[in-house]
C-alpha cells in the first residue's frame, strides 16, 4: 500500500470508529498509532510518536485555557448568572414581537459570551421559557425551536472550547479565534432576532407586553443596573481584556474563572460541596478535552505523512478551482458530518484535512474557522442525531412537557434557525470582513 | 448512577479517587498561578518567574489524574448516537459494542504506558527540565512519571470496565445510564 493510500484508509477507519462511538480520543490514537507504523513499517516509531503525544503534546501553556474557561462556565452556572442574563434580556428586548422569544436569543448571547460550554444553558432556558412561551399561544415548534436554535449561539461567541480545539489543530492563536468570533455572534444573534420577528408576525395569536413578564422576570426585583453589573464586568475583563491584548488568552481564562468564583462567594451560592462538585466536573471536561486534542495533533501529523493534504491541494490546484469553490465544498462536507456526528468529531475529522488545503490557497484560517464553528452548530440542530433537540426533548420530558411536544416538531421547530444560520455563513463567505474585522 | 466493575471501595477505587481529587485540586492551581502572574505583572512589575511551565505541567496532571474517573464516570467525550440507536434493537449488542471500545482503549494507553515509560527512565538520567535553568526549572522526570502512572491506571480501568460491558450484556442491562447534557461538550 502507498502512503497515500493509508492516508485514505485512515481517515476513512476514523470517521467509521468515532460513528460507531468508540471515544473520539481513542479512535485519534489507535487511527494515528497503526496508520503511522504502517507507512514507515516501523512498530518502534509509532510508539514514540504515541509517547512523544502523550506527553510534550499534552504540556501546553495554551491548554489552560480549556479548565479554566469550563470552571468560569460553571462557577457563573452555579452564581445564577444564567437566569440574570435571561431577566436582563427579557426586561430589554421583552416588549418586541415574540418577545420571550427573542429574550431567549438574547439571553442565550449573553451567556455565550460568560461560558465556554453551553449544553447547560440549552437545559435553563428550556425550563425559564418553554413553559412561558407555550402558555402565551406561541406555536409550540417555535417555542422549542427558538432554545434548541439559539444553543448554537454557544460555540460561536467566545469563549468557546471548540474554537479551542479548532485553533490548537490549525496552529493559529487562541486569541485571534475568539476575537473573530464576536462580530459574526452578534451577526447570528440578530438573524435570530428578525427570524423570530417574521414568525411572530405571522401568529397573531402569541401574547407579548411587558406588562405580562415571565414568572422567573417576576421573582427577581434586582434593578436592571445591579443585574447586569457582575455580567458586564465578566465580559469587560474577559473579551475585552483579551481585545485590547492586556490578557492572553489563558489569563483571560484564569481572571474571568477568578471573577466568576467570586460573584458566586457573593451570592453565597459556593458551599463547599457545590464548590467540590465544580472542580471535578471541571476536571472531568479537561481531560476528556485536552487528551482529544493531543491526540488530534498526532493524527494531524499522521495524515501528513500520509501526504494525503498536499495531495488534495495539487489536486485542487490543477484543477484551477476557487477558494470559494473549496470552501462551499468544505461547508457541505462540515454539514453532513454534522448531522451524524457531534460537534468535537466533525471538527476532528473535517479539519485536519481541509486545513492545510486552505493554507495553500490563501485563505485566512481565523475566517475558515468561524465559518467551521457555524456549519457545525447547523449540524448540531440537525436531525437524526441533533444534540440539542435532543436536550431540549429530554429536558422537557424530564419536566413532564413531554406529551405536548415531539422530537420531530424540536427538529422542525429549529429548521428556521438552521435556515438563518446559514444565511449567515453566506454573508461570511461573501465578506470576510465580519469575522476579520476584530482579528 | 451505578459505577463500574471497580466498586470504590477497592483499592483501584481508591488510587482512582485519590487521583481525581488531586487532579481537580490541579484546577485551581492553575487558576492561582495565573492570577499570581498577572496581578504581579501589572500592579507590582514583577511577573511570576515560570507561570507557562507550571501551567503546562498541571494541565498533563490534570490529564492523567483524572481520566481514570472520567472513565469510570462515563464522561469521556464520545459520539453515542448509533450506540443508542443499536440499543433499541439489542442491549446485549449495544454493550458488547462498548466493551470492543473500551478494550481498544486499554489496549492503547498500556501501549502509551510501555513507550512512555523509557521516557521516564531517560529524564530521570538525563535531568531533563522544563524552562530554562537560569530563569526557573522543575525536573521532567516527576510529570513523566504521572504520565506513565496514569495511563497505565487508564489501561487497568479502561480493562475493567471491557469485563463490566461484557457482564452486563450477557445479563442484557446496561452498565450505566449516561445523561445525555453530561457527554456533550458545547
Amino acid at each position: 500500500m502507498t502512503p497515500l493510500e493509508i492516508g485514505l484508509i485512515g481517515f476513512a477507519a476514523l470517521t467509521l470508529l468515532i460513528y460507531s462511538g468508540m471515544h473520539i480520543s481513542t479512535s485519534l490514537l489507535v487511527v494515528s498509532f497503526v496508520g503511522t507504523a504502517l507507512i514507515r513499517d516501523n512498530w518502534d516509531l509509532a510508539g514514540k510518536l504515541l509517547a512523544q503525544t502523550a506527553t510534550d503534546a499534552v504540556t501546553e501553556y495554551e491548554f489552560g485555557t480549556a479548565p479554566l474557561f469550563v470552571l468560569m462556565g460553571f462557577m457563573v452556572m452555579a452564581a445564577g448568572v444564567g437566569r440574570d442574563c435571561y431577566v436582563m434580556a427579557e426586561r430589554l428586548f421583552g416588549h418586541m414581537a415574540g418577545g420571550i422569544g427573542q429574550a431567549t436569543v438574547v439571553g442565550n448571547a449573553v451567556f455565550s459570551a460568560v461560558t465556554g460550554v453551553s449544553i447547560a444553558a440549552v437545559v435553563m432556558f428550556t425550563r425559564i421559557a418553554v413553559p412561558e412561551m407555550l402558555k402565551r399561544g406561541y406555536p409550540p415548534r417555535l417555542a422549542v425551536g427558538v432554545v434548541a436554535g439559539s444553543a448554537m449561539l454557544g460555540m460561536l461567541i467566545p469563549p468557546s472550547v471548540l474554537m479551542i480545539i479548532y485553533a490548537v489543530i490549525t496552529e493559529t492563536s487562541i486569541g485571534d479565534i475568539y476575537n473573530a468570533g464576536i462580530l459574526p455572534g452578534i451577526v447570528l444573534s440578530v438573524a435570530f432576532m428578525i427570524t423570530i420577528y417574521i414568525i411572530a408576525k405571522r401568529n397573531p395569536g402569541m401574547v407579548d407586553a411587558m406588562a405580562a413578564q415571565t414568572a422567573v422576570t417576576r421573582g427577581v426585583q434586582t434593578s436592571l443596573v445591579k443585574l447586569m453589573l457582575p455580567i458586564i464586568a465578566l465580559i469587560f475583563l474577559v473579551l475585552g481584556g483579551m481585545y485590547a491584548g492586556v490578557f492572553t488568552a489563558t489569563e483571560a481564562g484564569a481572571v474571568g474563572a477568578a471573577g466568576a468564583t467570586v460573584i458566586a462567594l457573593i451570592r453565597r451560592a459556593l458551599t463547599p460541596g457545590v464548590f467540590w462538585r465544580i472542580l471535578i466536573d471541571t476536571g472531568y471536561v479537561t481531560s476528556s478535552i485536552v487528551l482529544i486534542i493531543a491526540a488530534a495533533a498526532m493524527f494531524t501529523r499522521f495524515l501528513a505523512v500520509s501526504g494525503l493534504p498536499s495531495y488534495l491541494s495539487q489536486w485542487i490546484a490543477a484543477h484551477q478551482f476557487t477558494l470559494v469553490t473549496v470552501m462551499l465544498v468544505y461547508i457541505a462536507i462540515v454539514l453532513a458530518l454534522g448531522t451524524a456526528l457531534d460537534s468535537v468529531s466533525t471538527v476532528l475529522i473535517a479539519v485536519p484535512v481541509f486545513a492545510p488545503v486552505f493554507k495553500d490557497l490563501g485563505g485566512n484560517l481565523v475566517w475558515v474557522g468561524i465559518i467551521t464553528m457555524i456549519a457545525v452548530e447547523v449540524g448540531l440542530i440537525t436531525p437524526p442525531l441533533g444534540m440539542s433537540p435532543f436536550i431540549v426533548k429530554s429536558t422537557l420530558d424530564s419536566d413532564g412537557l413531554g406529551k405536548q411536544i415531539s422530537l420531530h416538531d424540536v427538529y422542525m421547530g429549529s429548521l428556521p434557525f438552521a435556515a438563518a444560520a446559514l444565511v449567515v455563513i453566506g454573508l461570511l463567505v461573501a465578506f470576510p470582513k465580519i469575522a476579520l474585522l476584530l482579528v | 448512577m451505578k459505577i463500574g466493575p471497580a466498586r470504590p471501595d477497592s483499592v483501584f477505587g481508591w488510587v482512582t479517587r485519590i487521583m481525581n481529587v488531586l487532579g481537580s485540586s490541579m484546577v485551581m492551581v492553575i487558576m492561582l498561578v495565573v492570577l499570581t502572574d498577572v496581578a504581579g505583572r501589572y500592579l507590582f512589575n514583577k511577573p511570576l518567574t515560570g507561570t507557562p511551565e507550571i501551567v503546562a505541567m498541571s494541565i498533563a496532571v490534570i490529564v492523567y489524574l483524572q481520566f481514570p474517573s472520567t472513565l469510570r464516570a462515563g464522561r469521556v467525550i464520545s459520539a453515542d448516537g448509533l450506540v443508542e440507536m443499536l440499543g433499541h434493537r439489542s442491549l446485549r449488542a449495544e454493550q458488547w459494542l462498548l466493551a470492543f471500545h473500551h478494550l481498544v482503549g486499554g489496549v492503547m494507553f498500556a501501549t502509551t504506558c510501555y513507550f512512555v515509560w523509557p521516557l521516564v527512565v531517560k529524564a530521570w538520567v538525563g535531568n531533563d527540565f522544563y524552562g530554562t535553568t537560569a530563569m526557573f526549572a522543575f525536573p521532567k522526570w516527576p510529570i513523566y512519571g504521572v504520565i506513565a502512572f496514569g495511563s497505565g491506571m487508564m489501561a487497568v480501568q479502561y480493562l475493567l470496565l471491557v469485563f463490566g460491558f461484557v457482564g452486563a450484556g450477557l445479563r442484557r442491562e446496561r452498565l450505566f445510564e449516561i445523561d445525555p447534557a453530561n457527554k456533550v461538550l458545547s
